[in-house]
């Protein structure tokens, strides 16, 4: 049982269209010792064209990527899903991950007929070392340098970030080189915040995350918009009828009183206010979340926790109020088309048994 | 050794139960064990791994599993707190025995309850997480019939813990 730091390295940011060249994954034993590695390259496929940009940033020539000394990726992808298989179960972990390494992953995998979700199911937990360190400088900044970029805002950047915390980095967007400046800023916050470390560790499993979700009255989200994190005390007010993992989660800044005098056509016009007071989370996706008893001040923003847990007591004993604030909510969503290639549609279903069965074949 | 004294585990539990003030299930086992000052850690263990309890540096940790379910880690938690709370003595002669962190595991062995001190503490944990008073008043009295799985997984699911959890619990209701 170990944590999977990992990151890849594609011909470009779409996810089904692009393709990975290079992986490589840290394993490493509960405390952050690292007990393996593994690294894998592919060759380009012939059907997909890298973007420059990509280029560019790998710092990877064309001819490297149609050498025919590499691996097919048909073979890659297989020889990846058998190092993770046999690293699970596993908390996997990269930085962006689970936004785009995970969702890379999942396509191809998706794409050479073996079953999608390897880091979702086996038991597997994932997290994400970006929130981590948005979190860590939310938090408790003086734990992490966070460096800022031309504007004066703050940057998350891999190699900057690393640098600025004295982690060496020597190969920015090498897959191996990432994956290891990744454990590297995790055993930095791991030592300096742990407390923080023990949620993203815990918020890592999807059936913590919807038991904390589901039991608690209230707790603090974060959530990370261009590089700031915003907090809000919330309150769960139910599943999201359209995606099982998804709930949604009312602000507790909002005056409850109000809410229930609103018409549902109020309420679904107060809904769409940017930000909106409802916010949707995935359990599966390692959202960050705070117990209200852990909360600082700054978190709970200007409301006593008195008036906090009030607000969500007197909503989670209103169910018709709840009811129709989902309702309200939902109404608002444009039916989600789906695409016209099959590269797209990863999201569109699941295969039969037969399939998943022929799928999971070694 | 000494037999197991189950009767002063679950007294000990309905003492904490009694000083939080708990009126309702699920019973807020994280916010107990934080507020005896005891570092609540997650971490990936292996599988037939529950959790751990030890003192390092005059400070109590409780190790969980990160991996497991949240009602299973619930029971971890709550079997562990029962090592600091009645086993203090054992867990610190223990820290120097090994030197290090790993003292008291979940194994096999102490779910089978075969070791006093893990007797002692599932007794415990049994009591913390469902404690009697309130599944008397969740089953009405009237008592539930260990065959019923529906009936029991409707309990467990009130209370947040396994329906293994729940079953053992129903099987010594007094």
């Amino acid at each position: 049982m170990s944590f999977v730091f990992f990151d890849t390295e594609t011909t470009g940011l779409k996810h089904g269209f692009d393709q990975i060249l290079h992986f490589a994954a840290v394993r490493t034993d509960a405390d952050l010792n690292e007990v393996g590695r593994f690294e894998v390259r592919s060759r380009l496929m012939p059907h997909v064209l890298p973007h420059p940009s990509a280029l560019l940033t790998n710092a990877l020539p064309i001819e490297r990527l149609v050498d025919r000394a590499l691996e097919s990726h048909y073979v890659m992808i297989g020889r990846i899903r058998h190092a993770l298989l046999d690293a699970s179960p596993a908390i996997f972990v990269g930085f962006n991950s689970i936004r785009f390494d995970e969702e890379m992953l999942r396509h191809a995998l998706f794409q050479n007929l073996y079953p999608a979700y390897l880091t979702s199911n086996h038991r597997n937990c994932r997290a994400d070392a970006l929130s981590l360190m948005m979190a860590a400088d939310a938090v408790s900044p003086a734990q992490l340098v966070v460096p800022r970029n031309a504007d004066g805002g703050p940057t998350f950047r891999l190699p900057v970030l690393a640098a600025a915390n004295g982690i060496a980095h020597e190969r920015a967007h090498d897959a191996l080189s990432d994956a290891l400046a990744t454990l590297d800023l995790c055993r930095l916050v791991r030592a300096r915040s742990p407390d923080l470390w023990q949620r993203f560790v815990r918020f890592s499993n999807k059936s913590a995350v919807a038991f904390f979700v589901d039991s608690e009255e209230g707790f603090v989200l974060t959530e990370f918009y261009g590089a700031q994190a915003y907090h809000a005390p919330v309150t769960c007010i139910g599943s999201d009828p359209d995606q099982a993992n998804g709930r949604l989660c009312l602000s507790l800044h909002e005056d409850i009183a109000g809410l229930a005098a609103m018409t549902d056509a109020e309420l679904a016009f107060h809904l769409s206010a940017k930000p909106s007071p409802m916010r949707r989370l995935r359990v599966n996706a390692a959202p960050t979340l705070t117990a209200l008893y852990d909360a600082s001040d700054a978190m709970l923003d200007g409301v006593t926790l008195d008036e906090i847990e009030e607000r969500a007591r007197r909503l989670q004993n209103d169910a018709g109020l709840r009811a129709r604030l989902v309702a309200a909510y939902v109404a608002r969503r444009e039916p989600y088309p789906v695409s016209p290639h099959l590269e797209g549609r990863l999201y569109n279903g699941f295969p039969g048994p037969e399939d998943e069965a022929r799928g999971e074949v070694p | 050794m000494s037999a197991a004294d189950v009767q002063r585990a679950r007294e000990a539990a309905q003492a904490i139960l009694r000083e939080f003030g708990v009126t309702a299930p699920p019973v807020p086992i994280e916010r107990i064990v934080k507020s005896r000052k005891i570092n609540l850690q997650y971490a990936p263990l292996e599988e037939d791994l529950s959790g751990m309890a030890y003192i390092k540096d005059g400070v109590g940790i409780i190790g969980i599993n990160a991996l497991h379910h949240p009602n299973r880690q619930r029971f971890s938690a709550a079997h562990e707190l029962a090592h600091h709370v009645l086993h203090d003595e054992q867990i610190r002669q223990a820290v120097h025995v090994d030197k290090g962190i790993r003292v008291l595991f979940r194994d096999e062995i102490a779910s089978l309850g075969t070791e006093p001190m893990e007797i002692e503490a599932n007794a415990f944990a049994s009591e913390l997480l469902i404690p009697g008073e309130l599944l008397a008043i969740a089953v009405e009295g009237g008592g539930i019939d260990l065959e019923d799985e529906t009936g029991i997984e409707n309990l467990a699911r009130r209370f947040r813990v396994s329906p293994a959890a729940m079953r053992f619990r129903l099987s010594r209701m007094e």
